[in-house]
């Protein structure tokens, strides 16, 4: 492939580790503030989507630039397609991350079980976001054994937060029986924690395009 | 919009991508005889890019690519009217001398045509000719930096002495290269230049497209229009004689502004 394709392509592959990272840094300072129980710190992490649709947008469109300008095919048309359909990913997990920290910051106070709480979501805020890790360093990694591997590192931890998604439903709807008058907070709270399994379902979809782009066979994410 | 405003767009939009015009077409027309073959062309070809020629076969463009070194005053049957501006001077001034105009201006055809010469004598002959060199270390030195820059060196440099055309069709093809910039042209123009060459050898002639376009102007006429857009900054869509559409390649792939020039390349005509 000509130089100006290559140049193209690891200006799209850097915009889309990019983008990636800064979803990935407001997870990882939410679940720095909840370690520190420092939930005050949750106010000072900004997800701005808008920002982020624009560089989605603007990747998008160099996207299509590439694939007129350069009709790729196999591995390289593979590789275009399922970045297209990253940004998109990475959008959503982006929103889901704002939507949780706006949810957990609104319906988080000393009336309810705060240990109980922080116990169930550290650890799955914890799984959500080291899914999400392992994703966009298989972005940057061209290597097809390193990438089928970090492909099941990222199913575990996807399959780790739908598991402690369902055990946080069941001890929340068991506070919920003991405590009725804070029902709300705590349907709120579960409503937020629900985001963090859709991160980690974000980062499964991504990690199955990227081994869509690296190894071939059919679309499915 | 008026000539006077367009103009003043066309200088802004010039200004604000740091664009020198190198080669400026005013109300070009040619006739074969009675027939005309090129209809008021006006266009701007900028320097230091790769404009691509592109259309249906007949429409005009390989005539136009030849109007620009005035390889067509070699056909008996040929008047041309109209200005091609060259360093502002119009090459169909009448004291203008054609071999000088194609000193300035090489050319690459659609067949590697190597002269019946060794290697060097190829890359060497048209510059002693020119007097650029007399042969010696000179003479070296260029066939060598010739070679070099159509990234042909490493293949030759042992066999300088076998026949041009011992090489395969691809390497032929950068010999005629490295023989045109040889003689140190400021604007080099491809008449399908990859047409006739493998896979192989037609990413290797993009590539140098690429590379030389740093130090050369570079129009290029071509049917593949992938190649087009993988190597063309700026893109002309010619149909009937006619200029449809001129603008960067990005736009005239991605948003071309007329319907037309979206039917051809989406192969709903030619």
């Amino acid at each position: 492939m000509l130089k100006t394709y290559e140049e193209k392509v690891e200006t799209i592959t850097e915009a889309i580790c990019e983008l990636g990272r800064f979803v990935l840094d407001s997870n990882k300072k939410a679940l720095t503030a909840l370690k520190n129980n420092n939930i005050e710190a949750l106010n000072e992490i900004t997800v701005p989507s808008k920002k982020l649709t624009i560089k989605s947008n603007e990747i998008d469109n160099l996207i299509v630039t590439t694939l007129a300008l350069y009709s790729p095919e196999a591995k390289d048309l593979r590789q275009m397609v399922a970045y297209l359909k990253i940004t998109n990913e990475l959008i959503r997990a982006g929103s889901n991350t704002k939507t949780f920290i706006k949810g957990f910051r609104r319906s988080y106070s000393e009336d309810i079980n705060t240990n109980a709480i922080l116990e169930y979501v550290i650890p799955l805020l914890k799984a959500s976001t080291q899914a999400l890790e392992i994703t966009i360093s298989m972005i940057e990694n061209n290597d097809v054994h390193t990438i089928e591997e970090n492909y099941n590192r990222v199913l575990v931890e996807e399959s780790k937060t739908d598991d402690l998604y369902s055990m946080i439903e069941k001890n929340i709807l068991k506070l919920i029986s003991k405590h009725l008058e804070l029902s709300k907070d705590y349907f709120d709270l579960l409503s937020s924690f629900r985001r963090l399994e859709k991160i980690a379902d974000r980062a499964s979809s991504i990690a199955n395009l990227l081994l869509f782009a690296n190894l071939g066979g059919e679309l499915n994410s | 919009m008026n000539q006077e405003i367009r103009e003043k767009v066309k200088t802004d939009t010039q200004a604000d991508k740091n664009l020198i015009t190198k080669v400026n077409v005013k109300k070009l027309n040619l006739w074969y005889g009675d027939n005309q073959a090129l209809n008021d062309i006006n266009i701007d070809i900028y320097e230091n890019k790769i404009t691509a020629l592109i259309g249906p076969s007949g429409c005009g463009k390989s005539t136009f690519l030849r109007c620009l070194n005035r390889m067509n005053d070699l056909i008996s049957s040929v008047s041309v009217k109209g200005e091609v501006i060259i360093d502002h001077k119009n090459i169909y001034d009448k004291d203008i001398d054609e071999v000088s105009v194609r000193k300035k201006i090489g050319m690459v055809f659609q067949q590697p045509n190597p002269f019946p010469k060794s290697i060097y004598d190829n890359v060497a002959y048209a510059a002693i000719k020119h007097s650029l060199v007399k042969k010696g270390r000179a003479c070296d030195e260029l066939v060598e930096k010739s070679l070099r820059d159509s990234g042909l060196w490493d293949e030759v440099k042992d066999k300088l002495n076998q026949p041009g055309t011992s090489l395969s069709g691809g390497q032929q093809q950068r010999l005629c290269i490295a023989r045109t910039i040889a003689i140190q042209p400021e604007v080099i123009l491809m008449d399908e230049p990859t047409s006739a060459l493998d896979p192989i050898s037609t990413e290797k002639i993009e590539a140098l497209m690429l590379e030389l376009k740093q130090k050369y102007t570079i129009i290029t006429v071509t049917h593949n229009m992938q190649q087009a857009a993988r190597v063309a900054d700026y893109t002309a869509f010619f149909h009937l004689g006619e200029l449809i559409e001129y603008d960067e390649t990005e736009n005239v792939f991605i948003n071309p502004k007329l319907k037309k020039t979206e039917d051809y390349i989406t192969g709903r005509f030619g």
